[in-house]
């Protein structure tokens, strides 16, 4: 029997005519197949900084699409879902710095994917996710539970390529953690409201692999009393948060955060909005569908509580939370 | 140009054009640059970048933002304002105006989850009495409206807010606040006792600061500073203080103000209104409503007067021919079903076709006060105030059931309000029906 043959009958499990790779063996094959898409993905990445990227405003979604399936096709949807995303970069007037950066990100990407066997396991799992590599729930919910009161503090929808998404951000009480619970729908069909912003639960989070990730499935859960929001942070500390977690890993794009602050108006038009915390420093606010008067009606009686998930580029509010002077919960912060 | 710029242009003009620069510009001056191609050299300096930049954009320090002033009378109980929610999504001007007039009743005001809606609604609706919306915001609300250019129109028919507390100011006429207004608003009376009245304003201190007393109106305000400084001296006095230190009743100060320094009369009257409101003065509250005072606490100054003398006021109004409006606005702040009195009274304006804008919100909030068993008082009134050619506004009143379903929606609502606005329950109980 020659080598290949003797690997081959090591490495699978026969039955009648018919051969069944085993988990490794799918799992070695997905990883050759992703590993020849990255390595195709570096070519095209350095193809455009070579050739140049100022024709990318003409040339529009179909440029990033072709490349995109060509990665959806060797199983890297993370890899697809990123360049997807880069088309709307072009609108803004810094483009050409913005596109550099998420092509840098991707760079980053497949040099990480490139030494995946040689990487700490947490890191190598948050290169895996990034890439697209799936995670199946029933794996997730089969590893430890992390039991606490969860406070659902704000929620946020977004559509993609014709996906609803929901991820909604939760902070565990004891164990002073976050937790995010995506959710997704087809257009058209309803929502999963299994969590939902403003209340609380008693439930195990299973997280799923990786350093720095905070997505999670909950087990088991059952509604509780009290909203317990984590106290209040002020920028000096958002930022150092934010540094830590892009060093757990250096792909993510937000971290929920709570602010104490008050809002302050552009002083000119077209001027952002910004927040304000108690030691004087401030922040744009971002994502906004309107003018935040209603923030600013909440904070006449003192400074609020506004939960939101921090970026690079601000705050983008999602909600305000109760507090000593009786301002109730609410998501409705724009006019 | 800096060493990032340089590489974005780099890229833009593509590594085939125009190389990487050497040596390396800061921060990259120390970078090992392993790839060999210059593509990958470059985002591979892209990607130190990117950490870089995405960690430490440093947060801007801003100046304090202005605040809102003092103090503000409670926020309608949560049941209350799920009400003003639901009539603000589908609003009725009658049905608004029966929520903001009760809300006045008990002395609350609107939460500020629910100033932006109102004030969206308000901006353009001028038939809300100014003295009712006024109450309604509260002096911060007030301030909150004046912060937003798009709802201007609606600033400049508001009362700019005073500067009063909800605490009565003691007894004593020798406290700072009780000598300031008397300082700044003088009586003096010659060897033949004519009085004469001396308007000086003080310039704003930082004990007065300290106190509240803000130097300059809001902006958009049509006040002076100085007049400004005035009604809040007053409004922050005893109500009783003038009439202990000029020994005159407040109706003989009222003609005084009137005779002596009318230009002031606005400003003077407004500081008294407010004073008289927090301290329940009912002999102010009185000679303010016979002078026709309609600014804001007006509503408030008006119940403190016994029942039977208001309607004399009322009706006094009529006669002298005040803008119906307002004498139709304050009957229908009273929550209770009106006496006889006040029937006929509104039953005359009704039929006198000088309201501005009658239409059937009137007559259905009118209809709403009037008791069962006085609507032979409608039939009598209608036969005794309307003239021939009312008789098509008449038929559009007498469509009986259109009318009857119309009150009776308003009863039900005033029904609910009442309930709500002594409920005791918190938001998540009010939202989800559960009440005590």
């Amino acid at each position: 029997m020659s080598v290949a043959r003797t690997t081959l009958s090591v490495m699978t499990i026969r039955e009648g005519q018919r051969v069944h790779p085993t988990a490794a063996t799918r799992r070695a094959a997905r990883q050759a197949r992703v590993a020849a898409g990255m390595e195709d993905l570096d070519r095209w990445l350095r193809d455009q900084v070579r050739t140049g990227l100022a024709g990318l405003q003409r040339a529009g979604y179909g440029h990033f699409d072709q490349v995109a399936a060509r990665m959806v096709d060797a199983q890297a949807p993370g890899v697809a879902g990123t360049l997807r995303s880069i088309p709307a970069q072009l609108v803004h007037d810094d483009w050409p710095q913005r596109v550099l950066e998420s092509l840098a990100g991707l760079r980053l990407l497949v040099k990480a994917h490139r030494q995946l066997d040689l990487l700490p396991a947490d890191l190598a799992a948050t290169v895996r996710s990034r890439v697209g590599y799936p995670v199946g729930k029933e794996e997730v919910l089969a590893g430890p539970g992390i039991a606490d009161h969860w406070t659902a503090l704000g929620s946020v929808d977004t559509v993609e390529y014709r996906l609803a998404t929901r991820r909604v951000w939760l902070w565990g009480r004891r164990t002073r953690r976050w937790a995010l619970w995506l959710a997704f729908a087809p257009p058209g069909q309803a929502m999963d409201a299994t969590v939902a912003a403003g209340k609380a639960y008693e439930a195990e989070m299973h997280f799923y692999p990786g350093s720095g990730q905070m997505r999670a499935l909950p087990g088991g859960q059952r509604a509780a009393d009290g909203l317990d929001p984590p106290p209040a942070a002020d920028l000096a500390e958002t930022s150092r948060r934010f540094a830590d977690l892009l060093a757990a890993d250096p792909w993510a794009d937000r971290m929920p955060v709570v602010l104490a602050g008050v809002p302050v108006q552009p002083r000119q038009p077209g001027q952002s909005w910004r927040f304000r915390d108690a030691a004087g420093r401030g922040c744009d606010l971002i994502g906004l569908s309107g003018d935040p008067w209603p923030l600013v009606a909440f904070a006449t009686a003192g400074p609020i509580l506004l939960f939101g998930e921090w970026s690079s580029a601000g705050m983008r509010p999602i909600s305000v939370l109760p507090d000593s002077q009786g301002c109730p919960f609410t998501t409705q912060l724009t006019r | 140009m800096t060493g990032w710029t340089d590489l974005v242009t780099t890229a833009l003009l593509g590594t085939d054009r125009r190389p990487i620069p050497t040596p390396l510009p800061e921060p990259w001056e120390a970078h090992d640059l392993q790839d060999t191609d210059p593509a990958g050299q470059l985002l591979d300096l892209a990607a130190v970048h990117r950490a870089a930049a995405r960690t430490g954009r440093a947060a801007v320090r801003l100046p304090e933002p202005p605040h809102p002033p003092g103090d503000q009378l409670p926020a309608a109980p949560a049941l209350a304002q799920l009400i003003l929610k639901r009539l603000l999504s589908r609003p009725e001007p009658t049905r608004i105006m029966l929520w903001l007039n009760g809300c006045d009743h008990h002395g609350l005001t609107v939460a500020p989850e629910l100033w932006t809606p109102l004030a969206d609604h308000l901006v353009h609706g001028d038939r809300y009495p100014a003295v009712t919306v006024s109450a309604a915001f509260g002096t911060r609300g007030v301030w909150f409206v004046s912060q937003n250019p798009a709802w201007s129109p609606l600033v400049s028919r508001l009362h700019p807010p005073a500067a009063i507390t909800t605490k009565p100011v003691p007894a004593r006429s020798d406290t700072p606040a009780n000598r300031r207004a008397l300082a700044a608003v003088r009586l003096t009376t010659d060897r033949e006792g004519a009085h004469t009245l001396v308007i000086d304003p003080p310039a704003v201190d930082a004990e007065m600061r300290a106190d509240g007393i803000a130097p300059d109106p809001p902006p958009r305000s049509r006040l002076g500073g100085g007049a400004y400084v005035v009604r809040q001296l007053i409004a922050a006095a005893g109500a009783h203080v003038w009439l202990d230190e000029w020994r005159q009743s407040p109706k003989m100060i009222v003609e005084l103000v009137q005779q002596a320094v009318p230009q002031w009369q606005a400003d003077l009257c407004a500081g008294w209104a407010a004073a008289a409101a927090r301290d329940q003065h009912a002999g102010w509250a009185q000679a303010l409503a016979e002078l026709g005072y309609r600014g804001e606490h007006a509503a408030a100054l008006y119940r403190l007067i016994p029942a039977d003398q208001r309607y004399q006021i009322l009706q006094q109004w009529a006669r002298d021919h005040r803008p119906p409006e307002q004498i139709m606005d304050l009957l229908l702040s009273e929550q209770r079903p009106w006496p006889n009195a006040a029937v006929s009274l509104a039953l005359q304006l009704l039929g006198s076709g000088t309201l501005s804008d009658p239409g059937a919100d009137y007559a259905v909030a009118v209809g709403a006060h009037i008791p069962m068993d006085a609507y032979t008082l409608v039939l009598e009134a209608t036969e005794r105030y309307l003239s021939g050619d009312r008789r098509p506004a008449l038929q559009q009143l007498m469509q009986a059931r259109d009318a009857f379903a119309a009150v009776e929606q308003i009863l039900q609502l005033r029904a609910e309000m009442e309930r709500a606005f002594t409920a005791n329950t918190d938001i998540d109980e009010a939202a989800s029906g559960r009440t005590p």
